[in-house]
Order: structure tokens, then C-alpha cells, then sequence
């Protein structure tokens, strides 16, 4: 076929179509009704009962703000990875720059600390998952209907804003503040979901192949 | 000069978001135009600009929702452009990986080898596949031979994308008669 007869029907083909979202709106959409469903968790789960006490503890306050602002800057570069031409290399450090900080922090507190106890967060991380779940669904079906040209890291990223959120809901949950037991039963659960994201984004996001 | 160009383009894109059909086409003839060139400038002697921009037009009209007007046309339209030329050059890639030029193999080893349509199963399948419908063959044909979406059937055949599922799925039942499954 001539590029000139496949210009032609795909002309024929140009019914109205509705316009995605700006980034920022669709991260402020996604914001919303993530928060709502993980408030709704975290209040089905219970919230720890030490609650103001556990946030007076300078490092759950910042690991607990990192956490919130990895979902957000993960979200918000799936976002933008999803429009062509607006993915920037920096904005996809971001997550990775505040990943790392909440792990920094919580080493360094492991070090003051001395009887380290990672205990078993079994428990943690099968609530990590299941308040992950609701927003990670609803992110990719957002996704799905933008054109990530990347569609592995787009998986990666929206995997990660979800659990992130899913984390920072445990971390209201979760009475164990020991960093070690935070480190390894609530930061590396967000990892293997950053693997099942790749995967499911290549996977799901099919806008060119559909 | 470009900037301008490209502004119109926008401008266009932007009518073809609301079902102007008219600009849709006079957009995709001048992102061609536009594309072509970048694609030669960046493939240079690779006979394969045209294919490339085709699949690049076909990208554009899945993803002409992502336009955001009010922002420039160009890091949107290249990016996508960018992508199926990776894509083309990393599907070359396999291809060679997998295939071997058959100029390579030697001319005695070349000739031990047969003919896809004279080995067995090869021969079978051109039997079977001759015995198809001439529509229904074609589109078998571009669906399995050549690896295409049903979309980029449509869009190559002229056919409606039922029409195509429709057309291999009575093709496939053919040929699943023919050997016996």
C-alpha cells in the first residue's frame, strides 16, 4: 500500500476522539481516589494505636514523607511517560533519588539502634499488596488509555507510586518501628512489585498494538 | 520556517481531535513530508523509510489523543516517530539474529538445502494455503507471514478490522480442515 492511500483511510478513520488528561490533572485525579482508598484500608486494617506518638519519632516522620512523595513523583512520571515527548530523563530520577534517601535514612537510624529486630512481616507485606492493589489497578487502567512508548517502565513506575502508597498505609498500621523490620518488611516488598509492574506494563499497555 | 509549520500542523491535529477529518489528512501529508525527511536524514540508504513511516502514521492515529494543544508538535510528533524506528531496527535485529543471509551459506551447503516450498511441511503449508480463498489467503498471509496486527491489515487490505477477523477466522477453519485437526 502507498503511504499517500494509507493517509487516505486513515483520514476516513479520523472519528473525534477525546483528549487525554494533563499529567498534573490526572495525577491530582489518581491522588484522590488513591488517598480515599487507602484511608478506607487503613481504617479496615485499624490504625495503630500509638499513631501521634509514632509520628513524634523524627524518622518515621520523614520515612513516612519520602514514601508519600515516591508515590506521588512515581505517579506523576508514569504519567508523563505516557504522553510522547514529555518524558524527561530527570523527572524519572526523581523516585529513584527519593527511594534512595528513605533507604539512607533508615540505615542510619539502624545504626543508633541496638538490638535490631527485622521480625517476621509476612502480615506487612500481604497489606502492602492488598492496599497497593485498588490504586495500582486504577493507575493502569489511566495508563492504558494514554500511549507510553515505554510501556516496561511505565508498568515500573506505576507499580511503584502504588506501593508506596500501599507502604505508607503500613506504616499507620504497623507498630513494629524498628528500621530493620521497615527496611526489609516494608521497602523491599515495593521492589518485587517494581518487577511484576514492568512485566504487567509490557503487557497491558498494547496501545500499539492494539 | 519549521516553527510556523509546525504550529499549523498543531492547529490541524488539534480540528482532527474533534472529527475534522479534512485536516486529519492534510496534517498527516504535511507530518509525512515532515517525517520522511527525518527518517532519511537518520536511516540514511535503509530502503526501508517508507515502511517505517507508515507504521509511524499508524502510531500517530492511535495515539492522536495524547496531543495536548498548546504544546509544541514537535517532541510529540518525533517521539513517536523515534520509537517505531527503534522498534524497526531492534525487529531487523532479531531477524538477522535468526535468519541467515543466503549469500553466507555456502554455495554446496545452499544447495542441500531446499526451497521452503519443496520442504515438506513448507510445501504442505503453500498447498494448503493455495487452496485458500484469495482473500481469505491474503489476509492469513499478512496476519502469520508477515506478523501484522489486525489493524495494519485492515488499513493494508481496505478491509474493516471485523472483516479481517472475520475473513482469518473462516481461513484458519480452512486450513485446520485441510490437515485434519
Amino acid at each position: 500500500m502507498t503511504t499517500e492511500r494509507l493517509i487516505h483511510e486513515l483520514a476516513a478513520k479520523g472519528q473525534p476522539v477525546r483528549r487525554i488528561a494533563h499529567p498534573v490533572i490526572s495525577l491530582l485525579r489518581w491522588m484522590l481516589v488513591a488517598v480515599v482508598c487507602l484511608g478506607v484500608g487503613i481504617l479496615a486494617l485499624g490504625p495503630r494505636p500509638d499513631l501521634e506518638a509514632a509520628f513524634q519519632n523524627p524518622t518515621s516522620l520523614v520515612v513516612g514523607l519520602l514514601t508519600l512523595a515516591l508515590g506521588a513523583s512515581a505517579a506523576f512520571s508514569a504519567f508523563t511517560m505516557s504522553v510522547p515527548g514529555m518524558d524527561r530523563r530527570w523527572l524519572r530520577a526523581v523516585p529513584a533519588v527519593i527511594l534512595s534517601l528513605g533507604i539512607v535514612v533508615l540505615a542510619f537510624s539502624a545504626v543508633a539502634v541496638e538490638n535490631l529486630h527485622a521480625g517476621l512481616g509476612i502480615v506487612c507485606v500481604a497489606r502492602i499488596f492488598a492496599l497497593a492493589a485498588l490504586p495500582n489497578a486504577l493507575l493502569l487502567t489511566m495508563l492504558r488509555k494514554s500511549a507510553a512508548l515505554r510501556a516496561g517502565t511505565a508498568g515500573v513506575f506505576a507499580a511503584l507510586s502504588a506501593a508506596a502508597l500501599g507502604t505508607f498505609g503500613v506504616q499507620l498500621v504497623c507498630v513494629h518501628d524498628d528500621p530493620l523490620h521497615v527496611l526489609v518488611w516494608h521497602f523491599v516488598p515495593m521492589m518485587f512489585l517494581c518487577g511484576a509492574g514492568f512485566l504487567l506494563g509490557r503487557l497491558w499497555f498494547t496501545w500499539d498494538r492494539r | 520556517m519549521d516553527a510556523d509549520r509546525h504550529e499549523e500542523l498543531a492547529r490541524l491535529l488539534s480540528a482532527a481531535q474533534d472529527g475534522d477529518q479534512e485536516a486529519y489528512e492534510s496534517f498527516l501529508v504535511g507530518a509525512s513530508k515532515l517525517l520522511r525527511g527525518f527518517l532519511q536524514t537518520q536511516m540514511g540508504g535503509d530502503g526501508m523509510v517508507e515502511d517505517v513511516l507508515q507504521d509511524t502514521l499508524l502510531s500517530i492515529h492511535r495515539a492522536r489523543h495524547t496531543f495536548l494543544p498548546g504544546r509544541a508538535l514537535g517532541p510529540w510528533l518525533y517521539a513517536i516517530c523515534k520509537h517505531r524506528m527503534i522498534d524497526h531496527y531492534r525487529r531487523s535485529r532479531r531477524i538477522m539474529r535468526r535468519e541467515v543471509s543466503e549469500s553466507e551459506i555456502p554455495a554446496q551447503r545452499a544447495a542441500s538445502i531446499p526451497h521452503p516450498s519443496e520442504s515438506r511441511a513448507g510445501g504442505v503449508l503453500s498447498d494448503a494455503l493455495a487452496k485458500l480463498p484469495k482473500s481469505q489467503r491474503h489476509v492469513v498471509e499478512l496476519l502469520k507471514v508477515h506478523d501484522m496486527s489486525i489493524k495494519e491489515a485492515a488499513a493494508r487490505t481496505g478491509m474493516s478490522e471485523s472483516a479481517v477477523k472475520v475473513t482469518a477466522h473462516r481461513g484458519y477453519k480452512t486450513l485446520r480442515r485441510l490437515f485434519g485437526v
